[in-house]
Formats: structure tokens, C-alpha cells, sequence
């Protein structure tokens, strides 16, 4: 019953984006190379077709940090949040320090990182923990906490124990908003990859965008650009997917 | 009597001091490991520097450190500034005009979730090094949140406070100011806690491969050369403007919205 | 069944802290309830009837005063699963089936499980929901949901049932149809009740005597004897008896307001309540 509307919705916004790409091809066209930072989406569509092999190899990288990173926030975050429902002055004591660690410009930190752990996968691996952690911490927080009062009062009248109430209402509570945390993280986590790669590192994704940048080179910039924005994609999708699958039957009627 | 007593011991210092310090007791309780382990363990300073010889290092090195937090200041308060300009005039003609409404959501929705970070290299190959760079990516940065803040404000309006508008025969800009406008203020405010710290946040990106000014430049200036205390000191001096940004703005949310319920 | 109360309250009194200073929600209030009865507790709104509720429930702690649930405290009446308790909103998981949400206090109770429990299927046959043990929350209609929710709260077999504004966010239809049969399962278990409402009409169809308690800070102001025969029905709502009784309820709720709206108009303040020249 709501697929119709929302298909409809997606239909519009796919119009949107195909208006976009046809006034680009034809502005490009129509500017003839005087724009050369702009190419047409055809030319990029080429340039991808053509580096294939190269953005498969980079990718290989950029995915592997990123889902690294990922699953190390991941677990950090939750056990993160489990602290902060059970203690009170805990969470006041180390929201902040989250809060500071959230606030510094990752991409400042990159070159620290890099002399603390080296040019591997690692300091990139921490860019992508840096750039998820933070919104899985929020959500899965807010939504362990998400249990109205009066739940909460039917609980204490049970007598329940607190492993109980968490898995019995706090955990599937907090379900719908870790999903929901885990669609901003992975996109973040692969974002988080690519921009680590950016300083210190010879492959991935991240190393050729600059790489394209400083040869001014335009057409394997965007295509690289579009390799990342999918991967991110993929990373967004496969959660919504999972949600679908599992919260989304109850969790829009609840809310 | 006995009852306030029990009360007083069940609160300690009252509730507000007690979280207050816990708050603050958390950074500094940080900060002190941090002191001891650097301390006691020898910790070359290129890899963690004291705590304690941060404050006469930066007291040193203040002019330098001043002359690049100027310059990603200025940028990142004009990126600010436009993003939330273009984003709040946007989202009133949308709110206003059904066909611009249908022609820019639509795009809007679709472009947003583009992280503009990451497009950074992007804007520097098409806008060359300097400084529009470093605003285009502040302002883009500060733009749709605001936007899009904006267009859920305005629209959450009442409707039933909106029939008493209608009944009252006000008009069209009478509705604006006194109904979706203040409607739409926590929206914005919300947006802008998001924004300020990310207008910063951009414009350090930007400085740090596409500027030969600002903070983000120092600090990679500062890491090929091997400055380090100056990298450390550029990094947490960038650091604090970006938990200031969102401290000013959470206060002026406070002090400006009080009367929204909590969202 | 001994002589004691089956809940006994005397000079409870509960004070918060608050952002504005302490607030007193409940003063020296005394109230016992006999085993198998069914009290009604009306008052305001804000006047702390609710809190009142949660001390019993041991939910709360009075900040003075006693109370005494079937000869122990309430905390160990909890632990023993001696209530049975309907919130305002019938707080269904929304990711359980109805029969897994009447079923909850039995996985919660465990091991532990009393030998009294009754089975899901048979308390949702109760309540009149039989056939929609598979649905979900989402799929029932807010009645439906309050019958789950009393469903829920019997599946332990309480001997005492706590009934907090049951049906104040259905509407009056729907009401009356879920107290004829909360008055029908309640005739057949004959636990002790306590039911805090805002409806006079309610207080007075279910209960066997009405408490009407004082703006905040709560206490006692007077107590009705119900004396309408059982089993009771919405008949007997168009009674004499019924008109007289709620007229009493009525006339000790609005006691104050309508000596200060007398005194607005002028008239003699004689017996005005110290502390409330400034109100309004």
C-alpha cells in the first residue's frame, strides 16, 4: 500500500536526475571544451568503461578499509551505548570526549595518523572508524532510550531484570534506529576510506581522485568520483535492504 | 524538615552542578592520562605531545597559529553565511511557488546526500586553488541542510493555527512572519548545529589540498615539513573553533527556541 | 482472607525535586483497600493520583508514610507478581503478535513462573479478541489494544489489579463497552482493584466506593460508598440512586472550584482554604 506512493516519488526524483544529465550533455556539448573541468556525462561514462581493471583494483582497497572500519565502529558504538544506558555519570563523563573526537577535522588527523600507524591500511581503516562511529553512537543511544515511560513501568511492575528489559524491548526498540544509523555509517565509512587515501597512500579510490586532480585530469576524476558515489551507494542500500527485511514491517506503523 | 534532608543527600550537590562537573571531569580526566602517559612512557612529542607543553608551545607559536586561523574563519564564516542565505530564500520561494517547489525538490533531494567533502577535489578542479574554493565548499556544505531544514519548517505549520490565519483573513506575508517563520526556527537551528561545525569542518578540507592559507593549509604545510608541534597545534586549535561553532550556535538555540518542545 | 487491608496507605506523602523547587504531589494521605474490593480513586488532573498508583505499584517511594501490600511493601509485593497493572496507553511491543505481547510477563517471569499463570489463548478468548492472536499492535484498533493490555496484566493471575486511567484515550462509546467488561472479568476473578480515573460516571459503575482526592497536593477529600447493586449495568447509570451518588462525587471534586468562582462573584469567603486567596 505505500509502494505505489513511493514509487512514484522515485520515479520523479530518477526524472530529475536524467533532466540534469541531458541539460549537462547538452551545456557541455554546446561549450565545446571551454568547460574541459566539466565534461559531458558521456565522455565520463567512457573514461569509466575504459579504466575498468584500474577502478576494480581500487576499489579492492577502498572497500576493504571501509568495511573494516565499519564493523570496528560498529562494535565500539553499541558497546559505547550499552555503558552509557546502564551508568549515567559514564555517558556524561565520555560524551563529551565522543563529542570531541567527532569535532576534530578527520582529514586533520590523517597525517597523525599516519605517523602513528604507518602508510598501510590502518590509518585509513581509523579514518573510516572516525568518520561512522559517531552517528551509530547517537542512534543506537537514542534509541535504546527510545522505551516510553509506561513501558518502562509495566517492566518494573514485572519485575524485570535489566538483561531482560534489554532484550526484550530495548534491543528491538533500538533495531529500526541502528538500521537507520547504519545507513548514514556505511556511506560514511566508504567516505571515510576514500579520504584517508587521499594523504600518504599510492592506491584506492581516494589516492587516484587527488592524483586526477593534481594532473588536471578531468574526465578520470569524475569517473572516479562516480565509482565512489556507488560504492557509498552500495553501502547505504544494502542496510536499507536489510531493513526492509526485517524492521520495516512494524516499525512504520509504530512510529 | 527530615524529607528536604533526604532529599538534599540523594542529589548530592543537585543534579545540574553534579552532571555539570561530570561533564567537564570526563575532558579533564582525559587530559590527565594523556599528561601521565606522555610523561611517564617518554612518548616522543612528534607522536603525542604533553598536554602541558601544548599551552607555552601554542603561546609561542601564536602569531602563526593566528595568522591561519583568520583566514579559515573568514572562509568558513562566508561559506556560512551564503549557504544559509541562498538555503533560507530557496526554501521561501518553494514554500510559496508550487512550480518551483516542483521543479527544485526533486533535485534537491537528489543532490543532497552528495557529501561535499569528498566532492572537494571536484570544486578545486573546476574552481582552481584559493579562496572560492574553500567558501564554494562551506557554503555548500551550510546550503541544504539549511534547505532542506527550511522547506520541513515552513511546511510544519499547524493547519489548524493556519485556518485561525485564514479566518482572521491575514495575508500571505502576515502567515509568513508571524506563523512559518517562528514555526520553522527550531528546523533551522537544528540545521544550523549540523552546519556550523560542518562549515568549518569544509572549509579545513578545502584549505588542506586546494589553499596556501588557513588551518588546514598549516597543517599539511606543517606535516611534509616535518613541523610537528605546529601540526599539533594547528590540529587542536581547528578543533576547538569547530566545538565553539556548535556551542555558540546550541546557546543562541537556547536562548532563541526555548519554547519548542524537545525534538 | 484475613481482616488486614489488602492495601493499606497511611500519611503517604511524596515530594519532588523540580527545576522550580520542591513540589508536594501526595500530603499525609491514609486509604485502605479490603481484599476483593474495587476502589475508585478520582481526582483533578495533575493532582498526583498517578503517583499515588506507582507508590502502591512500588514503582515510586513515598517520601513519608507506610504503605503496606498484603502484609509486605510494595517492592516485595512486585517481586512476588502480586499486580496485575493497565496504563493509559496500552504499551504493546509493536514488533510482538498480540498473543506474544499478552504472553510477555510470563517469559519474564521465567523459571519463576507460578503455577497460577494462565495460558495467552485462553485470556485473549477473555477479553474477546480470539482469532487475532497473530496480529500485530498496528493491525487492532485502540479498544482492541486496551483489551490486550488487560489481557497482559491478568495472564499472571494477580491478586491485585492496577488500573491507571485504563480508557481515558478511548472515546465514551468504547469506554463503556471496555467497563462492562473489565466489571464482567473483575466479578469472576473478584481481585482487589484500584482504579484512578477522571470520569465520575466511570468511578461510579465500577467501584465499590469512590476516593475523591483534593487539587495537589493529593489527600483524601471525601469517600463515596457505591451502594448500586451488583452485577452492575449501564442501566443503572439512568438510576435515581446513580444520579445522587455522582452528584455527591461531583460536589466534593468541584468543592473548591466553586467557592472561589463564589468568591469571585462576591459572595461570603468564609470557609475559603488558607493559601489559595492569590490562586487564579
Amino acid at each position: 500500500m505505500t509502494h505505489l506512493p513511493s514509487f512514484r516519488h522515485w520515479a520523479r526524483r530518477v526524472a530529475a536526475v536524467l533532466g540534469v544529465l541531458v541539460a549537462w550533455q547538452v551545456a557541455a556539448q554546446l561549450a565545446d571544451g571551454r568547460a574541459r573541468a566539466v565534461p559531458p556525462p558521456t565522455a565520463i561514462l567512457q573514461t569509466l568503461a575504459a579504466n575498468w581493471d584500474l577502478f576494480v583494483g581500487d576499489l579492492q582497497y577502498t572497500l576493504l578499509e571501509a568495511a573494516a572500519g565499519f564493523l570496528i565502529a560498529v562494535v565500539i558504538a553499541v558497546g559505547l551505548a550499552l555503558v552509557f544506558i546502564r551508568s549515567r555519570p559514564a555517558e556524561l563523563g565520555l560524551y563529551n570526549i565522543a563529542v570531541a573526537m567527532h569535532s576534530i577535522p578527520f582529514i586533520a588527523i590523517v597525517p597523525i595518523l599516519v605517523i602513528w600507524l604507518g602508510n598501510g591500511y590502518s590509518p585509513k581503516i581509523a579514518v573510516a572508524v572516525l568518520a561512522s562511529f559517531f552517528p551509530i553512537l547517537v542512534n543506537t543511544t537514542r534509541g535504546l532510550r527510545a522505551v516510553d515511560e509506561q513501558t518502562t513501568h509495566l517492566l518494573r511492575v514485572l519485575d524485570a531484570s535489566w538483561w531482560q528489559v534489554l532484550t526484550k524491548v530495548r534491543w528491538p526498540t533500538a533495531l529500526p534506529y541502528l538500521l537507520t544509523a547504519f545507513k548514514v555509517g556505511a556511506p560514511s565509512a566508504v567516505l571515510g576510506a576514500t579520504i584517508g587515501e587521499w594523504i600518504g597512500s599510492q592506491t584506492g579510490l581516494g589516492y587516484r581522485i587527488l592524483s586526477a586532480m593534481f594532473n588536471f585530469d578531468p574526465d578520470l576524476l569524475w569517473a572516479t568520483m562516480v565509482v565512489s558515489a556507488l560504492a557509498a551507494l552500495a553501502g547505504f542500500l544494502l542496510f536499507d535492504l536489510l531493513e526492509r527485511l526485517t524492521v520495516g514491517r512494524w516499525v512504520a506503523e509504530a512510529r | 524538615m527530615n524529607l528536604s534532608a533526604t532529599a538534599t543527600i540523594r542529589h548530592g550537590l543537585g543534579p545540574r552542578l553534579q552532571s555539570g562537573l561530570l561533564k567537564v571531569g570526563g575532558l579533564a580526566a582525559l587530559v590527565v592520562v594523556w599528561q601521565i602517559v606522555t610523561a611517564t612512557l617518554g612518548v616522543p612529542s612528534y607522536i603525542l605531545p604533553e598536554p602541558s607543553q601544548l599551552g607555552p608551545g601554542l603561546l609561542q607559536d601564536r602569531n602563526q597559529i593566528l595568522d591561519g586561523l583568520r583566514p579559515l574563519l573568514v572562509q568558513s564564516a562566508l561559506g556560512f553565511a551564503f549557504g544559509n542565505a541562498f538555503g533560507i530564500v530557496l526554501a521561501a520561494l518553494v514554500n510559496r511557488f508550487a512550480t518551483v517547489r516542483v521543479t527544485v525538490m526533486p533535485v534537491a533531494l537528489a543532490v543532497r546526500s552528495i557529501p561535499i567533502v569528498a566532492i572537494t577535489p571536484l570544486i578545486t578542479l573546476i574552481l582552481g586553488f584559493g579562496l572560492k574554493t574553500t567558501v564554494t565548499v562551506a557554503t555548500l556544505i551550510t546550503f541544504f541542510p539549511a534547505f532542506i531544514n527550511m522547506v520541513r519548517g515552513l511546511a510544519a505549520v499547524d493547519r489548524e493555527a493556519l485556518q485561525l490565519f485564514r479566518t482572521l483573513d491575514a495575508g500571505e506575508l502576515t502567515v509568513f512572519w508571524k506563523l512559518r517563520w517562528p514555526s520553522a526556527m527550531p528546523y533551522f537551528f537544528s540545521a544550523l548545529k549540523v552546519t556550523a561545525p560542518a562549515a568549518i569542518l569544509g572549509a579545513t578540507v578545502a584549505e588542506y589540498i586546494a589553499s596556501n592559507s588557513g588551518l588546514g593549509y598549516m597543517i599539511q604545510n606543517a606535516s611534509t615539513n616535518f613541523q610537528y608541534r605546529l601540526m599539533w597545534e594547528a590540529t587542536i586549535v581547528t578543533t576547538a573553533a569547530v566545538i565553539v561553532a556548535f556551542a555558540v550556535v546550541s546557546w543562541l538555540e537556547t536562548m532563541l527556541v526555548r519554547w519548542a518542545p524537545e525534538r | 482472607m484475613t481482616a488486614d487491608p489488602a492495601i493499606d496507605l497511611r500519611g503517604v506523602s511524596k515530594r519532588y525535586l523540580t527545576r522550580g523547587g520542591e513540589v508536594e504531589a501526595v500530603s499525609s494521605l491514609s486509604l485502605a483497600i479490603r481484599a476483593g474490593e474495587f476502589v475508585a480513586v478520582i481526582g483533578p488532573s495533575g493532582c498526583g493520583k498517578s503517583t499515588l498508583l506507582k507508590m502502591v505499584a512500588g514503582i515510586e517511594t513515598p517520601t513519608a508514610g507506610t504503605i503496606t501490600v498484603e502484609g509486605g511493601t510494595p517492592d516485595q509485593a512486585r517481586r512476588r507478581r502480586l499486580f496485575g497493572v493497565v496504563f493509559q496507553d496500552p504499551v504493546l511491543l509493536p514488533w510482538r503478535t498480540l498473543e506474544g505481547n499478552v504472553s510477555l510477563p510470563l517469559e519474564i517471569v521465567g523459571s519463576r513462573r507460578p503455577e497460577r499463570a494462565r495460558s495467552a489463548r485462553e485470556l485473549i478468548e477473555l477479553v474477546g479478541l480470539a482469532g487475532f492472536e497473530a496480529s500485530l499492535p498496528a493491525q487492532l484498533s485502540g479498544g482492541m489494544k486496551q483489551r490486550a493490555a488487560i489481557a497482559r496484566a491478568l495472564i499472571l493471575n494477580p491478586s491485585i489489579l492496577l488500573l491507571d486511567e485504563p480508557f481515558g484515550a478511548l472515546d465514551e462509546y468504547t469506554r463503556n463497552q471496555l467497563n462492562l467488561e473489565l466489571l464482567r472479568i473483575w466479578s469472576q476473578s473478584r481481585v482487589t482493584a484500584l482504579l484512578i480515573t477522571h470520569s465520575i460516571q466511570e468511578a461510579v459503575l465500577l467501584a465499590d466506593r469512590v476516593v475523591v482526592l483534593t487539587p495537589r497536593p493529593a489527600r483524601v477529600a471525601m469517600e463515596v460508598d457505591v451502594t448500586l447493586p451488583r452485577p452492575r449495568q449501564l442501566a443503572q447509570l439512568r438510576t435515581r440512586e446513580c444520579f445522587e451518588l455522582v452528584g455527591r462525587v461531583s460536589a466534593a471534586l468541584y468543592d473548591r472550584l466553586e467557592r472561589e468562582a463564589g468568591r469571585e462573584r462576591g459572595e461570603p469567603a468564609a470557609a475559603l482554604a488558607p493559601g489559595h486567596l492569590d490562586s487564579r
